[in-house]
């Protein structure tokens, strides 16, 4: 299912005397099946972006395709919910969320909301449980009850449990530990490779996009500023810098060896396993010039 | 979807009014509730109307601020003014609808409640386009003090007060952010059957009581580690200074009050 984004603009409190613009011009497109992570500074627009993909916002201009669903600004809302099952966001701090008596319900709960039965939502809570890295016997426990970190996992479960084509998240690892926040990536990571779960995932970390994204939307002051792979995107970093980001520290050892080594380092650097690969390589070189 | 909650705005401004000490300004509200009952007639009803409208026009907010902070309870007013016309059995008769029977005082009666309503609303939300909340605590604190040597907890009334005041804007981002977190997992908030209704509204404010407990809690650690222990001995960075304007103010609604008494029938 591509999503597609076409001269959309978005005005916060449209005609008033609060009217703000958050996005404008902004032309995309996410291919299904891809993994794509949109980065910007704070305020520049991808919370808004992202509430347009599920049609919780809609377009004040422009047009918004998901699959075959057209949103524009005259859609009314009623006629957005099936899309909504098409596109699940875990939003920020998504535990917050979180309100059934047990663990069970409230993963069957937008599943629900979207006419499965109770049978099989139990069932796929009863997975999704395990996936998300919580044992079963949690699933009869109150949410209120589990650690934030476990919440945060339950919430997660209860998205996933809608059996969306398309994931968004947004920060999903905020707050949480190194450890938990490696186990989530990760687990999202192997869901779109195994399932081809199209995702979009909103970060402030350019470890995790240069890691994970295979496609990146970089967004300044409501529009978006440049697209490319996490290759072409990290390559300036001082363009970066202007708008308020930087490079991965992986990409930023490179640059700073091939500036006091006065070498070109060949290999892109997005993670520490390409790295250490790049550096083991320079250090044969040397080797085999000093024999 | 909040933008027509007039009530409790602030407009900032430098005018006569908005310099009034707040507890003036409450003394008056307080007196003009009572005196509001004095009008009986169309000459008391004009001149209490000239006096509303004298401070609305000395406060220098627009007009069509003041309109909207009626909006609210535009219905209330309609519906008093229909049970006055309807009910109200005095008098010539003005118009027949049907069997019903229209009499000149039920119409006068139904626009004399509706005025006095309409002026009651007036003032009080001139008061709080005005006046910062922080002052009207400010204010109610300090006309309560008084009430302290009877043991009334008045410094912690208001410290509640300005709680409430301060979370509301926090509340509501809250609402929103969980209302569409709701939404993205299928809950529709603007129909369907009253049990789904039901569930919608669990569904929002289950996570609101939880994470306003969660708020009070660290809000009362946050304090206590600034050394926050009640009112008392408690200085004020704000102080309130009792002008001649204000005593004019007052002074005015006396000889209101007093034009009143001599004019109603």
């Amino acid at each position: 299912m591509d999503i597609i984004f076409e001269k959309v603009e978005h005005v916060y409190n449209a005609n008033s005397p609060f009217a703000r613009r958050a996005l404008y011009d902004v032309d995309i497109m996410i291919e299904s099946g891809s993994y794509v992570a949109v980065i910007g500074h704070t305020g520049s627009g991808k919370s808004t972006l992202l509430q347009h993909l599920n049609g919780l916002l809609q377009p004040t201009s422009g047009i918004v395709k998901v699959g075959n669903q057209t949103i524009t600004n005259k859609k009314r809302q009623r006629d957005l919910k099936p899309l909504r099952k098409k596109v699940g966001i875990v939003f920020q701090f998504p535990e917050h969320q979180l309100f059934e008596e047990t663990v069970e319900k409230d993963i069957c709960f937008g599943p629900m909301n979207f006419g499965i039965p109770e049978e099989e939502a139990k069932k796929k809570a009863r997975e999704l449980i395990k996936l998300v890295g919580l044992p079963e016997d949690v699933l009869a426990k109150s949410p209120f009850d589990l650690s934030g970190g476990q919440m945060r996992r339950v919430a997660i479960a209860g998205v996933l449990a809608m059996e969306p084509d398309v994931i968004v998240l947004d920060e999903p690892t905020a707050g949480l530990d190194p450890r938990g926040r490696k186990e989530i990536m990760e687990m999202f990571y192997r869901l779109h490779q195994e399932k081809r779960l199209t995702t979009v995932l909103v970060t402030h970390s350019m470890e995790d996009a240069a890691a994970y994204a295979d496609y990146m939307i970089v967004m300044h002051k409501g529009t978006v500023w440049k697209t490319g792979t996490p290759q072409q995107i990290f390559q300036d970093s001082d363009a970066l810098a202007e708008i308020g980001l930087h490079v991965p520290e992986t990409v930023r050892l490179k640059q700073e060896l091939e500036k006091k080594l006065g070498i070109a380092v060949p290999s892109p650097c997005l993670t520490i396993e390409e790295t250490v690969d790049a550096i083991q390589k320079l250090f044969s070189k040397v080797s085999a010039h000093d024999e | 979807m909040m933008n027509s909650m007039i009530i409790g705005k602030y407009v900032p401004g430098d005018s006569v009014i908005h310099r009034m000490d707040p507890r003036a300004k409450l003394l008056v509200i307080f007196l003009y509730v009572f005196i509001v009952f004095l009008a009986n007639n169309s000459i008391t009803y004009a001149v209490l109307s000239i006096f509303t409208f004298s401070l609305v026009a000395l406060s220098r907010i627009p007009f069509s601020f003041v309109l909207k902070g009626l909006k609210p309870i535009i219905w209330i007013v309609a519906i008093t003014f229909l049970l006055h016309v309807f009910m109200t059995k005095e008098g010539d008769v003005l118009y027949q609808i049907g069997s019903f029977p229209i009499y000149e005082s039920g119409v006068k009666q139904g626009i004399f409640i509706s005025l006095r309503f309409l002026l009651l609303i007036m003032i009080t939300t001139l008061l709080t386009l005005t006046t910062t909340p922080i002052e009207v605590t400010d204010g109610v604190e300090s006309l309560l003090g008084p009430l302290k040597k009877v043991h009334v907890p008045v410094h912690e009334l208001a410290l509640m007060m300005s709680i409430s005041l301060r979370f509301i804007p926090t509340l509501m981002e809250e609402t929103e952010k969980i209302i569409k977190a709701q939404t993205a997992r299928g809950v529709d908030f603007t129909g369907g059957p009253f049990s789904e209704r039901i569930k919608a509204i669990v569904s929002l404010l289950v996570p609101l009581f939880i994470s306003s407990f969660k708020r009070a809690e660290e809000l009362a650690i946050a304090m206590e580690a600034r050394g926050y222990r009640g009112g008392e001995g408690r200085t004020k960075f704000r102080q309130l200074v009792w002008k001649w304007t204000d005593t004019a103010f007052l002074v005015a609604v006396l000889v209101l009050a007093v034009v009143l008494f001599i004019l109603r029938s």
